[in-house]
């Protein structure tokens, strides 16, 4: 029960890319250098799957992004993500809803979403047990 | 006998009573709290259509050709028209619940003009042509009306199917799989640009009717 109260508490926020990146939109698919210092692990979810890397470009001038994540544990969790898209004064443009993912037991996952405005620049990830 | 019969009478009324106080209470439902919870129906849903919507615009949004088309048109917006959607589902569906939220999301990456002049089956927004048979009414000023030839032509036309398909599961549940389905044609090749496809599958007890 402990544990299903962590992962539900549990909000990973990782890689808001800061506004000072060098902008990249005229060319397409162009990666953006991405620092570690912007990947905060999620010390909530206990280390049993967490955020071990992003990454980020421009594609057709739209910013792309993926989060990689790892069940460090021998057991399947049910989870939700979403991500809240910004523009480059940190402004909030638009957010993706719950979305479901379930990861297997110490399973290496990537999630790529993309955003819909060339407006936005910067980029939150959360995830959650299934509510 | 008479006293048990009233005292029976009354717990009776406040059982029912209680009912109807938590039945009939209606509330919002909360989008942030609910998350991708169980879904209630094996039906489409606020949630399925929210997300296969998501996810197709998404892909559309990384197509090459379709990037390639907008750098053609020197950064200007590619007209997009709506065609034909088939539903081929029981469930009476409008077909707008999706591309509505496709139209938005295209509108708003600045690549994409949805023209309402132009629709399968006549215009969608009939004003486009009602203003034009005002030309030459002396009521108005002709300066305002819109002049011949002013109406944009599409790039492309987006069309679309929904297939559903029900079969029986060896636990005696029913699983339902809905395809939608949808293309983008260059409407100057007749060349479909861009297609993607979402699958939504649901089981559930073979009792309840996906509809």
């Amino acid at each position: 029960m402990k544990k299903i109260a962590l992962l539900i508490v549990a909000l990973m926020l990782a890689g808001c890319a800061p506004s000072t990146y060098p902008a990249h939109k005229s060319a397409s698919n162009v990666l953006k250098s991405v620092s570690d210092e912007y990947i905060i692990n999620n010390i909530p979810l206990d280390y049993k799957v967490s955020i071990v890397g992003y990454n980020s470009r421009f594609v057709n001038d739209l910013l792309e992004v993926q989060v990689d994540l790892k069940n460090h544990k021998q057991k399947q969790y049910e989870l939700e993500y979403r991500i809240r898209w910004f523009d480059d004064s940190g402004f909030e443009v638009e957010s993706t809803p719950w979305l479901p993912l379930t990861i297997n037991a110490m399973e290496f996952r990537s999630i790529k979403e993309i955003a819909h405005s060339p407006k936005i620049e910067n980029f939150k990830f959360y995830i959650r047990a299934k509510q | 006998m008479k006293k048990r019969t009233i005292a029976l009478s009354l717990a009776l009324a406040m059982i029912f009573a209680g009912c109807a106080a938590t039945t009939s209470r209606v509330q919002y439902i909360d989008q942030e709290k609910m998350g991708t919870s169980t879904p209630v129906t094996l039906g489409l849903d606020y949630e399925d259509i929210h997300r296969a919507s998501l996810k197709l615009v998404n892909s559309m949004l990384r197509s090459a050709y379709l990037d390639r088309m907008y750098r053609l048109k020197k950064g200007k917006p590619l007209v997009l028209m709506i065609s034909d959607f088939t539903n081929d589902t029981t469930q009476r569906l409008d077909i707008d619940q999706i591309v509505k939220k496709i139209r938005i999301a295209l509108l708003n990456s600045g690549r994409f003009i949805v023209t309402t002049a132009l629709r399968a089956g006549g215009a969608e927004d009939k004003a486009t042509y009602e203003l034009r048979k005002l030309r030459k009414n002396k009521e108005f000023n002709q300066r305002t009306i819109a002049k011949k030839g002013t109406i944009i032509a599409p790039d492309l036309s987006l069309s679309g199917k929904i297939i559903q398909r029900v079969s029986e599961l060896p636990n005696g549940k029913q699983r339902v799989d809905y395809y939608i389905q949808m293309s983008l044609t260059d409407v100057n090749s007749g060349l479909a640009f861009w297609e993607g496809e979402e699958v939504i599958s649901k089981a559930g007890s073979s009792k309840s009717a996906p509809w």
